[in-house]
């Protein structure tokens, strides 16, 4: 092997991926080579101290300036949606008027052209042909905005496709219909996987008496409450897990109204808290309990996660090394040259590494089973009544559709007037016109007669 | 895929922050760890590291389901810190490039003189020198080193992460370590000047 080949392949092996015979190769030119053996011996000691680089925190503000980044975009969809109805609403208006407003100068002129009978009959049926059309285009945007109404209800509720598919061939009066049961599916679809999740946990549970090992299992919740009173519940949490050895890894208050810097709603300065709390595994359920009778629960989820097969072939991925370790000390002890002594130590070193990284994980599995992970999302509400944004936001959009629908109605019905003001102008004037020669030759011919 | 992060991925999608939050609870640190080694700055890394989250965010109904969660979220986050330093690169990183096109013809001379001992080596080699160094190293050759020998994610990650073939990786990687050590040789060399 050259040593230009050499230095290519010492990234792939210190990694262990080179062929076998692509490392005994390599582990022979280690050994005939000096400056390449330095070279090696330089990237191993660079990438123990890369290996040793330690994380950073996150910034204290992190999840909350993320938090607050998430909703304003969760927001800025919201109002998209809204505008896009006014958009439209208001572009169809428009588009009303200068409908209107062209027929109309068609009409001037047509009528200045000449007062013939038949053109405004002509006229007239032309009117009719356009508001039928018109009616019939109608209805075809209601149909769309019922479609649009169920494809955005879909997506929302995150329906798997063939669901979807079925909604799209049934015909337009079901289309309700049918997305009320796809809720229902999607609840039941839900349901059904927790029921596999837990009959799953049931088999594991029952080969568990047949080994003889305890399952690791990592717990971890996620509560949301709600509270009266913000602080003497957060003090009491803290008090609680302090008591029961635990601790509070992570915690964050703030005012609810922040987000939306409207003064009217930042003087019910209501709060809201997260807090991520690490609770010896034991103390687990009661931990749980006490917070949810702190107040009022929107939500509660539980999971334990079993990592038993993972953490038990790494603990033994671990002993096996070892033991390779002793036996490769003891190979150790009886080489003969320094050749020998030198590969023994570097199989031994990338042994001890290997070991180290595993031994790593585990440590970290071992605090994440011993202490459970409880998240609690605490949220102050003032009373019963006030606090439920969403059905706010309910009322809120019914009122724009009432009165998007009512500003509907004024402009068909304006529409339809000057429709049929125009449709009867000709006929208006005509007799009009007829009146005024009458006033004005019917008073001549008595006139003569006298 | 966990059946909890299935579920909590299925919530997202319906617009919910507070299932997100949870979804990504795992991984924020990691995130932020790489966008700081790679942008170098801590108030770039916490822009481009949430900027990130919130493309996570918008665009997790397209996530397909097959591929692991956390790649997917750690590719989102790789390519927003490319793009970052591709967008700046002109302002900030122009000072670093004349030593890295000298490097070839440094490097060997260095390894010509140097009779240093592998101890020596070490005993030299302190974490803000290492540190420094990486920093120094062109963007591709910059991530790789990051992905694999702080975070310490596997060959087959990274490829998916990068979205390159595994032969890429090896070579890119094995590229990137020894300009690496090139730096780190130039900076001690200056390192020892400067203090005679």
């Amino acid at each position: 092997m050259k040593c230009q080949e050499f230095y290519e392949k010492i990234s792939l092996y210190i990694d262990n991926e080179l062929e076998d015979i692509d490392k005994k190769e390599f582990e022979f030119h280690l050994h005939e080579c000096q400056s390449c053996k330095r070279k090696y011996e330089q990237m191993i000691s660079i990438l123990k101290v890369t290996n040793n680089f330690e994380e950073k925190e996150l910034p204290a503000d992190y999840r909350s300036s993320l938090r607050s980044k998430l909703e304003a975009e969760v927001n800025i969809t919201k109002t998209r949606k809204v505008n896009w109805r006014l958009l439209s609403s208001i572009a169809a208006g428009l588009l009303l008027v200068v409908v209107s407003y062209g027929i109309m100068n068609m009409f001037v002129i047509n009528n200045t052209k000449s007062f013939d009978m038949e053109m405004a009959r002509e006229n007239d049926i032309d009117k009719s042909e356009y508001s039928a059309d018109d009616s019939i285009t109608d209805e075809n945007t209601a149909s769309m905005d019922l479609q649009d109404s169920v494809f955005y209800g879909n997506s929302e509720n995150g329906t798997a496709q063939p669901e979807i598919t079925t909604v799209e061939g049934t015909p337009n009066k079901n289309l309700t219909i049918t997305f009320s049961e796809d809720i229902k599916n999607d609840s039941v679809e839900e349901y059904l996987l927790m029921d596999s999740g837990a009959q799953v946990r049931y088999n594991l549970s029952k080969t568990d008496k047949s080994k003889e090992y305890t399952r690791k299992i990592i717990k971890n919740a996620n509560i949301s409450i709600e509270v009266s009173k913000y602080d003497s519940s957060f003090d009491s949490i803290v008090d609680f897990v302090n008591n029961y050895s635990g601790y509070i890894e992570n915690s964050e208050t703030r005012y609810i109204n922040q987000a939306y810097s409207n003064d009217v709603e930042k003087e019910n300065s209501l709060k809201r808290g997260y807090m991520i709390i690490r609770i010896p595994e034991q103390n687990f359920s009661e931990t749980i309990n006490v917070i949810t009778d702190l107040g009022k629960v929107q939500n509660r989820q539980l999971s334990e996660t079993d990592i038993s097969d993972s953490y038990y072939d790494t603990e033994n991925i671990v002993k096996n090394l070892e033991i390779q370790e002793v036996r490769l000390r003891e190979i150790l002890n009886e080489a003969k040259n320094v050749d020998e002594i030198l590969r023994v130590e570097n199989e031994l070193r990338r042994i001890r590494t290997e070991i180290d990284r595993n031994k790593g994980t585990l440590k970290g599995w071992d605090s994440r089973i011993n202490y459970s992970t409880i998240h609690v999302n605490l949220i102050e509400v003032r009373s019963k009544g006030d606090s439920i944004e969403s059905v706010d936001d309910n009322i809120f959009i019914k009122g724009k559709k009432g009165f998007i629908a009512t500003i509907n109605t004024i402009i068909d019905f304006i529409e339809k007037l000057l429709i049929w003001i125009m449709t009867i102008a000709p006929i208006l004037i005509i007799i009009l016109v007829i009146v005024l020669i009458a006033f004005i030759y019917i008073p001549k011919l008595f006139n003569k007669r006298k | 895929m966990t059946d909890t992060e299935y579920r909590l991925i299925k919530k997202c999608s319906k617009g919910n922050i507070d299932a997100f939050e949870q979804l990504i609870e795992k991984y924020e640190k990691k995130a932020y760890n790489i966008a700081l080694r790679i942008l170098k700055n801590p108030d770039d890394a916490m822009d481009i590291s949430q900027e990130a989250f919130i493309k996570v965010f918008k665009s997790i109904k397209t996530f397909k389901q097959e591929s692991s969660f956390s790649t997917w979220l750690y590719r989102i986050v790789t390519n927003t810190c490319m793009d970052f330093l591709r967008k700046n690169s002109n302002k900030v990183y122009s000072i670093d490039s004349p030593i890295q096109t000298d490097e070839g013809d440094f490097s060997r001379e260095i390894e010509d003189k140097s009779n240093s001992t592998e101890e020596l080596f070490e005993r030299k080699m302190t974490k803000e020198l290492v540190h420094k160094s990486i920093d120094k190293l062109e963007h591709e050759h910059r991530i790789i080193v990051i992905l694999r020998d702080i975070e310490g994610f596997s060959y087959k990650e990274i490829a998916k992460i990068l979205n390159c073939t595994l032969g890429t990786v090896k070579s890119r990687l094995s590229r990137a370590r020894d300009n690496l050590r090139d730096i780190i040789l130039i900076e001690m060399e200056q390192n020892e000047h400067s203090i005679v």
